[in-house]
């Protein structure tokens, strides 16, 4: 055991291992036994304080005015919970039921936008109109050659104001306009 | 050195503990006063040793059970209520003695006559001794003034071991730190008292 005890082996508990070796060393050490003994002097003499008593009925007196501090703390409690409750109703209740009506409207307006029928939100265009005058089926390669109109083979446009129709072979020809 | 005896151990008392807390967090006023009977006079015993003014400790026991019974909710079972509440009374006991200073007059209870039978007392009275002259009542007033001279870290261990009894354990997990220190405080707390109280420690 060191020499001189640590001061936290001053006044180990009994139930405390090193007990046995602390008081061990304090047999044999003079120094160490005279300072543990007037630890203990002083201990035994500060606990004199513990024959101090309150006085008769301190205990009744603070019980009352606890109780009826707790009971004011605990009423302002109520009244304010109450109060933040009304508070909240008076002022948020519209606030709230315009927010819900709101959302409702959302919802429902966003649930047609996504099961609406597909061809409402934008009719089809229409096909545009075919813009050739000569809508002849085309002939067959194998086709004996037309027959003779009595028209040379190629037009040539007598005016530059009507469309004429050039023919180049055995298709239809596109008819031409030379208005420019 | 014997280990003083607790004034009374917690366990015993806690029963239906649980029970009481349930119904004080409910705002069950009847359950909030029998927590304060249960531990009303350790509480004021412990703010009287701090202070040394009755006064004081009935009002700061009074703000320590209206702090504890309405911040009810915030206590989370990680210790006895009993540690808890021994917590609150320190820290608003030590708070209140920042505040104060040095300036407030020693205002003491009443000595139980049954001193006059302990045996220390009695062994001292028997020795060559000032306390063989001095009365109980000045015995008493040299007591508290040595106590009030002490820091607060080391008056607080010195009420919770050696006046009340506590053992060092629990005053470890009341005040979060080790039962080293516990007694390494102790050690220094009483070589100043020593000092303070030569004449009548032996």
């Amino acid at each position: 055991m060191k020499c001189p005890l640590g001061k936290e082996m001053y006044g180990l508990p009994e139930t405390d291992p090193r007990y046995a070796e602390v008081q061990a060393h304090l047999r044999s050490c003079f120094m160490c036994r005279a300072r543990w003994d007037d630890q203990e002097a002083v201990r035994q003499l500060i606990a004199l304080k513990r024959y101090e008593q309150p006085a008769p009925g301190c205990e009744a007196r603070t019980l009352a005015a606890i109780h009826t501090r707790v009971a004011a703390q605990w009423a302002a409690a109520g009244w304010w919970q109450d109060a933040q409750a009304r508070w909240y109703a008076e002022r948020f209740e519209p606030v709230r039921l315009a927010l819900a009506a709101a959302a409702v409207l959302l919802l429902l307006g966003g649930g047609y936008y996504l099961v609406r029928p597909s061809g409402s939100s934008s009719p089809a265009r229409p096909a545009p109109a075919l813009a050739l005058e000569d809508q002849r089926p085309l002939p067959h390669p194998d086709s004996p050659a037309p027959a003779a109109t009595g028209l040379p083979p190629m037009l040539v446009a007598a005016s530059n104001r009507e469309p004429v129709r050039m023919d180049y072979g055995p298709g239809p020809s596109v008819p031409v306009k030379y208005d420019y | 050195m014997m280990e003083p005896s607790p004034a009374a151990p917690p366990s015993t008392v806690a029963a239906d503990e649980g029970d009481l807390l349930w119904r004080v967090r409910h705002h069950d006023l009847a359950a909030g006063d029998e927590l304060v009977r249960r531990y009303h006079g350790r509480i004021y015993n412990l703010l009287y040793h701090m202070t040394s003014n009755r006064e004081d400790a009935e009002d700061l026991t009074q703000d320590v059970f209206v702090k504890a019974l309405s911040a009810l909710h915030r206590f989370r079972g990680g210790s006895t209520f009993y540690t808890w509440l021994y917590r609150i009374a320190l820290n608003h006991g030590i708070n209140f003695l920042k505040k104060r200073g040095r300036r407030e007059m020693l205002s003491l209870d009443g000595l139980d006559p049954a001193v006059e039978h302990d045996p220390f007392y009695v062994e001292l009275r028997a020795r060559e001794s000032p306390v063989r002259e001095a009365s109980l009542g000045e015995l008493q007033i040299r007591l508290n003034a040595a106590l009030r001279k002490l820091s607060d870290k080391h008056r607080t261990v010195v009420v919770l071991h050696d006046i009340q009894g506590l053992p060092h354990e629990e005053i470890a997990r009341m005040i979060r730190t080790s039962e080293g220190t516990v007694r390494s405080r102790l050690f220094y707390a009483r070589r100043q008292l020593q000092q303070a109280l030569k004449e009548f420690a032996p």
